[in-house]
């Protein structure tokens, strides 16, 4: 670099003026190369916006507190209609838990995600409002657009041509020019379309809170003019730069067309959301069951085993899915079902953002200065080299709840408090609950068995081991009819089975509690299943021949616990059996369902009052 | 930047805001806007993004209200909520600009976030960063604290400051550059010096 240039180059980048691309890495090369100008620089920038502030903080103070409560009364506002609008959604669509590999499921999942309004978690979300779908489409055409006529600006700058003399390279900086003008223009659109849906965000977080003003015709009238009204501003917005990026796009290729220049190879075939520059191998899928997809910029493919995740890459598992991913320092990832990560990176340390759902990591030892973190939208765990579980609820008064085996994790909340997690505790990063960390009342559970609530609960279930006896926690309505509710703690079942239970105790939440041996298809509400129960008033034998049909029921002698329950499946054949004592069983019921090869078999427990759980306790033998 | 405070019973104002008096998180606002918006705006670049993630903090304030313990400064627990939402900006600017091929803008905003996540640039030393700034700019020679307002009134632009200073834009922003290294220089005097005789 010649003497002197830095300032000239850092004093311009900072006040927003373009840069060509040989000066864009020059400076970059002199901030990467001398740690002292770096400092300088960084240091000139944190007094450039001291010196800005204090400019803007003395005039507008006031529009600054005036804009605060503008929107915190916008917000309340629609806060009656979103909360409309979600509880519609959630009466159509009930909401599906995240379970986790060899472990308790914490967090309720509600039926739409919501989450806190951090600026950083504003581009990770790839669900957008009804209101936004078109807007950010159109962002995404007008990026692509953007990007091609960068790409095309770009060859341009090689080699001028030998008759292309003076004026074509005062062209070519003049469409530079104009692309960094494109750009700059995209990147403002992008940014609103982005704070909208920060805001909507913010709106769906308000909502899920109790005691809103009732006014809701009005308020929705108003929100949905709001909306409307930033809509058509920024389409207008994006048409302009679209109409400017297609002019800049002729001139590039006027007079040279692309088909003209042999040279030029073709593009390779691109992995879903991934640019040449993000191509950077992350990990690879381990093992892959059920429905898993691979997310990129361009939608979804079906994850493999073996297949590379990327940087920039994120991946989502379905109801019934497992995901095992593997890095190449052995580190691991066990996601659950209904678990959603985004942006894999391995920039300074492997990091990614965990959106909803559960994972289990088992974390090699990672540089000192380079720990893995793990994100949510309820904090960040940061990670030197443990076994721990992470289980993340949209809802932020539940937030993200870190269990730790092995090791230590720090967990910091969005209130930036951090709190050391040893081995055998647990913290919760939420909206409301005190950053600390306590002891796991009970032991983890021993593989294979996994536990999570199924259906509708009201109140999250959990299941403990301890000494060979697990205590396992449920709410929910019932188990029965086309859909169920309640906790389950469960492992996969491939072919044949038979779990035999001893319940000795069933709490008496309702005449309705039950606790019984289970073995369904799937982990959805309204799978096939066959069950032998247990309640207060007796055991029976039920089941649903089909998903989504109403069950049967097949009721049994009046017992009491302790008492001995088995199911056991041979072929499509299921039998329900009970026992005073392991030895003598009686059968209360058969039937003949039809179920995949591989299946679900354990604990079901419903305390059929979803403002409370119902505690069994059980031995549990697999056959 | 930063108001007087003495005559306001903060106290009092966070306890009527927890009963949800919105005019009691208002005054706490105006008391408070000026710290919270420098903190964000020393660490970041644009400044619309600096009062969108200033009135983030707020937000988020005003819904944890109730986390917030007397036996700490409420300033601090802003500037703490502050830290976080501006660290999370800039690894997320990080990421983004690396992913649209910005690799400088990605390059800064990963520097920054390293700064920030360092003690040296901290909460605790925020106030008497601008403690400093503010005495530093009153040693500064008139015309040189003439030509730093009226850069900062225009935003940071200099085109039309530079003509009628008859200067060119490049002249103007390395004067401008020096004169920052001369306010640095002096607000790392005056740091150093309260350090000592803390």
């Amino acid at each position: 670099m010649r003497r002197g240039e830095t300032p000239d180059l850092w004093s311009r980048y900072l006040a927003g003026e373009p840069l060509t691309s040989e000066e864009r890495l020059r400076l970059e090369e002199a901030l990467r190369s001398d740690r002292a100008v770096q400092s300088e620089l960084l240091e000139d920038a944190e007094l450039d916006g001291l010196l800005q502030a204090r400019a803007k903080t003395g005039s507008e103070s006031g529009l600054f507190a005036q804009a605060f409560l503008n929107r915190l009364k916008a917000e309340r506002e629609a806060t009656g209609f979103i909360k409309k609008v979600e509880t519609r959604l959630g009466e159509g669509d009930p909401p599906k838990k995240p379970g986790l590999p060899d472990g308790p499921r914490q967090v309720e999942q509600p039926a739409t995600p919501k989450r806190p309004p951090t600026r950083r978690a504003n581009s990770r979300t790839s669900t957008p409002g009804p209101h936004l779908g078109p807007l950010l489409i159109a962002a995404g055409v007008l990026f692509g657009i953007v990007l091609f006529f960068i790409t095309s600006s770009s060859n341009s700058s090689s080699p001028a041509p030998a008759n292309g003399g003076s004026s074509s390279a005062a062209r070519q900086k003049s469409e530079r020019e104009q692309a960094l003008s494109a750009e700059s223009k995209r990147r403002e659109a992008e940014a609103r379309l982005l704070e909208i849906r920060r805001k909507r965000e913010e709106l769906a977080r308000q909502a899920a809170q109790p005691g809103q003003d009732p006014e809701e015709q009005q308020k929705r009238k108003t929100e949905e003019k709001r909306l409307s009204g930033d809509k058509e501003r920024i389409e207008r917005e994006l048409a302009e730069a679209i109409e400017l990026a297609k002019k800049l796009r002729q001139p590039s290729t006027e007079g040279r067309p692309r088909e003209e220049r042999p040279d030029e190879p073709q593009d390779p075939p691109k992995e879903p959301g991934l640019s040449q520059e993000t191509a950077v191998m992350v990990a690879i899928v381990e093992r892959v069951a059920g429905e898993v997809f691979i997310i990129g910029k361009a939608g979804k493919t079906e994850a493999q085993a073996n297949r590379a995740i990327s940087a920039g890459q994120g991946v989502e598992t379905g109801a019934n899915s497992l995901l095992v991913l593997k890095y190449p320092d052995g580190t691991r990832l066990e996601c659950g079902v209904e678990t959603v990560i985004r942006e894999f990176s391995h920039v300074r340390g492997k990091r990614l953002f965990i959106q909803k759902g559960a994972v289990k990591s088992q974390v090699a030892k990672q540089p000192k200065d380079q720990p893995m973190v793990l994100e949510t939208p309820h904090g960040e765990a940061d990670v030197l080299g443990t076994t721990l579980r992470l289980y993340v609820d949209p809802d932020p008064k539940k937030g993200t709840k870190l269990e730790v085996e092995e090791g230590k994790v720090e967990l910091k909340n969005l209130a930036a408090k951090t709190v050391f997690v040893e081995s055998g505790h647990y913290a919760v990063a939420a909206v409301g609950v005190e950053l600390v960390a306590l002891p796991l009342a009970r032991l983890l559970l021993p593989a294979p068995w996994m536990d999570q609530d199924i259906g509708a609960v009201g109140v999250s279930g959990s299941a403990s081991y301890s000494s060979g006896t697990f205590t396992v926690k449920g709410a929910g309505a019932d188990i029965g009819m086309t859909a169920d509710s309640f906790n389950y703690l469960y492992q996969q079942l491939t072919g044949d089975g038979t779990l035999i239970a001893h319940v000795t105790a069933l709490g008496n939440t309702s005449p309705g509690a039950q606790a019984g041996v289970m073995i369904r298809e799937t982990l959805s509400p309204s799978s096939t299943f066959a069950d032998m129960l247990i309640t207060p008033r007796g055991v029976s034998f039920q089941g649903r021949k089909q998903s989504g049909t109403p069950n049967f029921n097949l009721g049994g002698q009046s017992v009491t616990v302790p008492y001995w329950l088995k199911i056991a499946r041979t072929g499509s054949t299921f039998v329900g059996s009970i026992s005073p004592d392991g030895k003598s069983w009686k059968d209360v019921g058969t039937a003949t369902i039809s179920m995949g090869q591989t299946a679900f078999i354990g604990l079901a427990v419903v305390s059929q009052n979803t403002a409370t759980t119902t505690i069994v306790v059980v031995d549990l033998v697999t056959r | 930047l930063v108001p007087h405070e003495a005559q306001v019973d903060e106290g009092e104002l966070i306890e009527r805001a927890r009963q949800g008096s919105e005019e009691a998180f208002s005054s706490l606002l105006r008391l408070h806007q000026g710290r919270v918006r420098s903190f964000v705006a020393c660490h970041l670049h644009a400044w619309d993004v600096v009062d969108d993630l200033a009135q983030d903090v707020f937000l988020a304030a005003y819904r944890d209200l109730e986390s917030y313990r007397a036996e700490g400064s409420f300033a601090h627990w802003l500037l703490g909520i502050a830290r976080y939402k501006v660290l999370m900006h800039l690894r997320e600017e990080e990421r983004r600009r690396c992913r649209e091929s910005g690799t400088l803008e990605s390059l800064v905003a990963g520097l920054r976030a390293g700064r920030l996540e360092s003690e040296t640039v901290g909460t605790a030393i925020h106030e008497r960063k601008l403690t400093a700034l503010e005495g530093c700019l009153e040693k500064l020679p008139d015309p040189s604290a003439k030509l730093l307002a009226a850069y900062y009134a225009r935003g940071g632009r200099s085109e039309d400051l530079a003509r009628s200073q008859g200067k060119s834009g490049s002249a103007l922003r390395m004067t401008i550059l020096k004169i920052r290294k001369a306010l640095r220089e002096c607000i790392s005097l005056r740091l150093g010096d309260a350090g000592a005789s803390a």
